[in-house]
């Protein structure tokens, strides 16, 4: 990626394949950076794994639509619809690929759904004649479906499909479809693409229970998969979160939880750790306590693993929720009983001796096993996989596939949360754009179309009326809506549009708004969200500023779910003449602009900041790295292993040539930042130079890697006695030191009551350096006293291996931790086991500490900037589950231990999202303001300060003298929470000035 | 008061990206909802001017939806938590104003709840079947 090279524009093209939230996500960065891209799912709709989840933690709410580029949005499968740059391939699969990075050569079989996407209106007529029925995967297989189905809610495309395996071929199906859109003959498809670039994102594959006979699943009906309790406990779900009992539809009083089914377990192939079941299965008891308060739940676990931001705060909130147990102790076997349908567990307590318990209820907490079909993708597109069928990549270029040109994102990398999944997604959408030759200019802003000037013209509104395959006229009687808007005041015409909202029928409404002299249009009928383009087109064709267009969605809001109701026409007539009476307040409007300066700032020179400044300056953008030592690294100077095997201080140096070789990066060393204030593509930054006179320079997007700092313990004769080390003096000090015994001891300076968090890499930490130990001497005595041990992913595989080598784990509680005392023969460390109460004393040559990380003192850099620190001086981002990366201003965004506790190759992941953000934000070369965007009148304002108060974004602000409080148009998200607070009516909002909304009220109500 | 005849008015106000899409998407999904309601459509829930909700009672209508996205949701950061802190500071105007403030609903309904969405507005027109008309309501022609 450091030779570029040129590439033709047609290779600039992406192809991502598997479009769940890991796809999605790179998809939308680098469309909105410029780049065309392909988005191919191998389900007959995009979203993967995102239709199962209704609330996710720690939120407990969905807020999947936040993942996106910084704007409010919708779900982003509809964005990805909605996006000119994406192209979606549902329903298909690579079957070849040919050719090197920039110049790919893709072969794609498209599956046959039976059904026309074009053509299918989505009015279920077909489902409500078919007579065969299929089990819903998307429902867990608890609900029946037909074999004719609609993929799930927010799926695009949101058209039928019919699963050939049941249907009967009956052909009723053909007979009520009013669009002909049903061929039981059709065909596969093949097609090729040109691509430059490719990312693998196919997402995961929830463990199939069965597999585990034991616990009964598929056997006895009331024992469930967690995926089947997700769907229980939504809203969206098909029992409509009510959790009920498949054998009698009853509430269950008792529900047992088992973690670790098909996780962490040899013995069928999976010996990883799925990394979030613990923390799912802490929301679904949350959630279900929330449904069923009088519910009683018992999880049976091995390590509870919260080791993710605000994860232990959340974790410790459900243990509390009364009537619930968290047993450590796996169960053996599940019984069902024949009468009652119960369930019998056979489990060892904790004092050793077997016990049985009876429930209602049994949720089996599955996890990830790599996507059905991955073996053959991997080889397809040479890519190697792991053990365990997921795809490998390097720990310093966690990006990168075997196979140069592809990228490897998400639950297919490694099982993985969210957060890090929408990471992992921006840096690999970041190593595309890098290949290709970054600094694509997006292509979105679209040149300006003559518009008619309107502004001396009395309202002259056309109403425009059109249906979709008679689904609307069948409920609504729309010559009696023409004929009621034709009675309105200020309109000139109303029509019904024969061929409905089609090309040919927006071409004809276009036509007429200009021969007619219309200046405002009021369209009603099936008026999706993915008809606004065509709508927009239409308005410019007819020489008309888009802002003057009312919509009124007759479908939606009408005929379908109000069919066959006799008042159905009544409200489609309200509904117009209330549109008509809002259009008459429409003003046309273009966005104002800004230009974004193209340099990036990165604050902090360790790896987080290194990979950040290079990732964002292979992109095309001038890049000023600033460390506050004299030294670039950080914290990575200290590294000497990772998992693995790679050489971390080989990594450094390496990066370190990188950095100095690429001109589009300039290194300040021994300088500060000491404040940045501004906005998206002027931020200006105070740097002040140990040696130096203070400067102050402009950036369009600032990086915050300020990194973090080991904890220094303060326990455990640290610093007393010099047999007491922590694990990174071992670490340096290995090839000095033979010891013959070891005492680690975890958690120190993390978990406990000043530092609650979970510090996340010092159980992986101290089981790398236990192998090192080992390695270098097998007869060596290492123990590890732990609370739990949280090695998640494939960093389960060394922890097994440390135990197979002999590395004994022992664990202690905050009640009793381990006293070290200093003897001359070496350290006695006592201990008590927390399940036995049996006090253990150990002699050991060391002892060291996994002490933990903390946040280093950001609070001065972070107040200049306008963001929160939480409560251990991390960089609060904007949102822990779906922004990880963005911080509360727009055009700033954080990467590594900034942000949280985490190891190298996430720090490096991290670093690469947040150019890409970044680049992605400043791509455009210009900042348009929302087309909601407040204004103000500044002789109405009486600067009372409450809108610069309520504004969420900073946009308000009292301007030029004081003399009124001005709005920051392209800051401007376009709420309108600040017209609302104000007392003078001075705010008002494109679109939706008040007068609008009250003609609307008397049109609704009078 | 109980009239079988008696078609409660409710005028809702939604915002665009989560309770406006659930809207919707109860359409799109073809759940059956009663025809009373008349959505007029605003970027957030936290625009909702109380004189728009206040407008509407004295205009008449039966009930009043706030709809917004749920807690932590919201597309603007905090306009549900600020539309919350209004409209429970609405609701004593509205009752000190001798009008009855279980006229006024504020529900979360996301872009995926269709069926919630059609639930609230169902459980809506019946209770407000129970209330019988708004007394201000000078007439009614549907």
């Amino acid at each position: 990626m450091t030779n570029e090279k040129q590439v033709s524009e047609q290779n600039k093209a992406v192809l991502v394949v598997g479009a769940g939230i890991s796809g999605m996500q790179s998809a939308l960065l680098l469309a909105e950076a410029g780049y065309p891209v392909h988005l191919l799912d191998a389900a007959p709709a995009i979203g993967g794994a995102f239709h199962l989840l209704d609330r996710t933690f720690p939120t407990d709410s969905c807020g999947i639509c936040h993942m996106l580029p910084g704007r409010a949005a919708y779900c982003p499968t509809i964005e990805c619809d909605l996006h000119p740059n994406i192209d979606i391939l549902p329903y298909a699969e690579v079957i070849g690929l040919e050719g090197e990075p920039g110049a790919f050569t893709v072969r794609v079989r498209h599956k046959p759904r039976y059904v026309s996407v074009e053509r299918c209106i989505d009015c279920a007529r077909c489902a409500g004649v078919c007579p065969e029925e299929r089990s819903s995967q998307y429902e867990g297989t608890l609900h029946m479906e037909r074999a004719i189905y609609r993929p799930p809610l927010r799926g695009v495309p949101g058209t039928y499909v019919i699963d050939m395996d049941v249907c009967t071929r009956c052909g009723k199906c053909i007979e009520v479809c009013p669009t002909d859109a049903i061929d039981l003959d059709m065909a596969p498809v093949e097609s090729t693409l040109q691509v430059g670039a490719v990312i693998l994102s196919p997402g995961f594959e929830p463990f199939d229970a069965r597999l585990k006979g034991e616990f009964g699943f598929g056997h006895y009906d009331n024992v469930l998969s967690s995926v089947q309790l997700e769907r229980m406990i939504s809203f969206a779900g098909s029992t409509s979160a009510h959790v009920l009992r498949p054998s009698d539809g009853a509430t269950p009083r008792r529900v047992a939880f088992i973690h670790c089914v098909g996780s962490r377990d040899v013995s069928i192939g999976k010996g990883y750790c799925s990394s979030v079941c613990c923390m799912y299965a802490a929301k679904q008891v949350k959630v279900l306590k929330s449904l069923e308060p009088d519910v009683d739940v018992t999880v049976f676990f091995m390590d509870i693993r919260a080791h993710g931001k605000d994860f232990d705060a959340y974790f410790d909130q459900v243990e509390a929720l009364p009537g619930v147990t968290y047993r450590r102790s796996m169960v053996s076997a599940v019984h069902q009983l024949q009468q009652s349908r119960n369930l019998l567990l056979t489990y060892v307590a904790e004092d050793g001796s077997p016990v049985e318990a009876e429930f209602d209820m049994v949720v089996l907490v599955v996890g990830f096993g790599a996507p059905e079909g991955v073996q053959a993708l991997g080889e397809t597109l040479g890519v190697a996989l792991n053990e365990y069928g997921f795809g490998r990549t390097g720990y310093f270029a966690p990006d990168r596939s075997s196979r140069p040109g592809i990228f490897l994102a998400g639950s297919f990398r490694e099982p993985k949360d969210i957060p890090e999944t929408v990471v992992e997604a921006s840096a690999v959408a970041g190593s595309a754009a890098r290949l290709l030759n970054g600094g694509s200019q997006s292509p979105l802003a679209s040149p300006e179309a003559e518009e008619r000037d309107v502004s001396e013209e009395w309202p002259r509104v056309g109403v425009f009326i059109g249906d979709c395959a008679g689904t609307l006229a069948e409920t609504v009687d729309l010559e009696a809506v023409a004929a009621h808007a034709r009675g309105l005041r200020h309109v000139a015409l109303a029509q019904i549009v024969a061929d409905g909202f089609a090309a040919a029928g927006l071409a004809a409404v276009a036509r007429t708004v200009q021969e007619e002299k219309i200046n405002r249009v009021v369209v009603a009928g099936p008026v999706d969200l993915r008809l606004s383009d065509a709508l927009r087109a239409m308005m410019a064709e007819a020489a008309l500023n888009a802002n003057l267009l009312e919509v009124v969605n007759l479908g939606g809001e009408v005929a379908w779910p109000h069919a066959g109701n006799g008042a159905a026409t009544t409200k489609a007539m309200r509904l117009v003449e209330m549109a008509v009476a809002g259009a008459i307040y429409r003003q046309p409007f273009r966005p104002p602009a800004e230009p974004l300066d193209q340099r990036v700032l990165v604050i902090g020179g360790g790896l987080a900041g290194m990979t950040a400044a290079l990732a964002a300056a292979e992109m095309g953008h001038p890049v000023d790295l600033v460390e506050r030592d004299d030294v670039l690294g950080g914290q990575l100077r200290h590294l000497r292993f990772v998992l693995g095997g790679s050489d971390p201080q080989a990594a450094l140096t390496a990066l370190l040539e990188q950095v100095r070789d690429q001109p589009r990066i300039r290194v300040r060393l021994q300088t500060a930042v000491q404040g940045v204030t501004g906005r998206l593509g002027q931020f200006q930054a105070a740097l002040a130079p140990v040696d130096g006179e203070p400067e102050e320079e402009t950036y369009g997007a600032v990086i915050v890697a300020t990194g973090g700092r080991e904890v220094t313990p303060a326990e455990y004769l640290y610093g007393q006695d010099e047999r007491v080390l922590t694990q990174r003096e071992l670490e340096q000090r290995m090839a000095d030191l033979d010891p013959q015994s070891i005492v680690m001891i975890q958690c120190v300076g993390s978990r406990e009551p000043e530092r609650p968090y979970c510090s996340r890499i010092c159980c992986t930490k101290a089981v790398t350096n236990a192998l090192a130990v080992k390695e270098r001497n097998p007869a060596a005595r290492v123990y590890v006293l732990y609370r739990e041990i949280r090695t998640y992913g494939f960093r389960e595989d060394a922890y097994r291996q440390a135990r197979e080598k002999g590395v004994i784990f022992m664990r202690y509680d905050l009640d009793h931790k381990p006293e070290v005392e200093a003897l001359e023969e070496g350290l006695r460390v006592r201990l008590v086991e927390p399940i036995s109460g049996r006090k253990v004393t150990l002699l050991s040559d060391l002892v060291v500490l996994s002490n933990g990380i903390a946040a280093n003192d950001n609070r001065a850099l972070a107040e200049s900037m306008g963001l929160e620190l939480d409560d251990y001086g991390f960089f609060r981002e904007e949102h822990v589950k779906m922004r990880p990366l963005d911080l509360g201003q727009r055009g700033i965004f954080v990467a590594g231990l900034a942000h949280s506790p985490r190891a190298a190759d996430e720090t490096i992941a991290m670093a690469q999202g947040a150019a890409m953000r970044a680049v992605c934000l400043l791509a455009p070369a210009r900042v348009e303001a929302q087309r909601t965007v407040a204004r103000v009148n500044p002789r109405l304002c009486s600067t009372c300060g409450l809108c610069v108060e309520a504004c969420p974004y900073g946009a308000r602000r009292l301007g030029p003298d004081d003399a009124y409080a001005e709005v920051l148009e392209t800051v401007c998200q376009g709420c309108g929470v600040c017209l609302m607070v104000c007392p003078n009516g001075a705010t008002e909002q494109v679109g939706f000035a008040m007068r609008r909304v009250y003609d609307m009220l008397d049109a609704a109500v009078s | 008061m109980s009239d079988e005849s008696f078609e409660p008015k409710i005028v809702a106000f939604l915002c665009n990206w989560c309770t406006y899409t659930g809207a919707d998407l109860a359409g799109t999904s073809r759940i059956q909802y009663p025809p009373n309601v008349r959505i007029i459509r605003l970027m957030c829930s936290g625009s909702v001017d109380p004189t728009y909700v206040l407008k509407a009672l004295l205009d008449g209508a039966d009930g009043v939806l706030i709809g917004g996205c749920h807690p932590g949701d919201c597309h603007y950061q905090s306009g549900n938590y600020k539309a919350r802190r209004r409209i429970i500071a609405l609701k004593e105007i509205v009752k000190q104003a001798g009008l009855d403030e279980e006229r006024v609903w504020l529900r979360w309904v996301s872009a995926s709840e269709g069926q919630r969405f059609a639930d609230v507005v169902t459980q809506m027109v019946g209770a407000l079947k129970e209330k019988g008309p708004n007394p201000l309501r000078q007439e009614w022609a549907v």
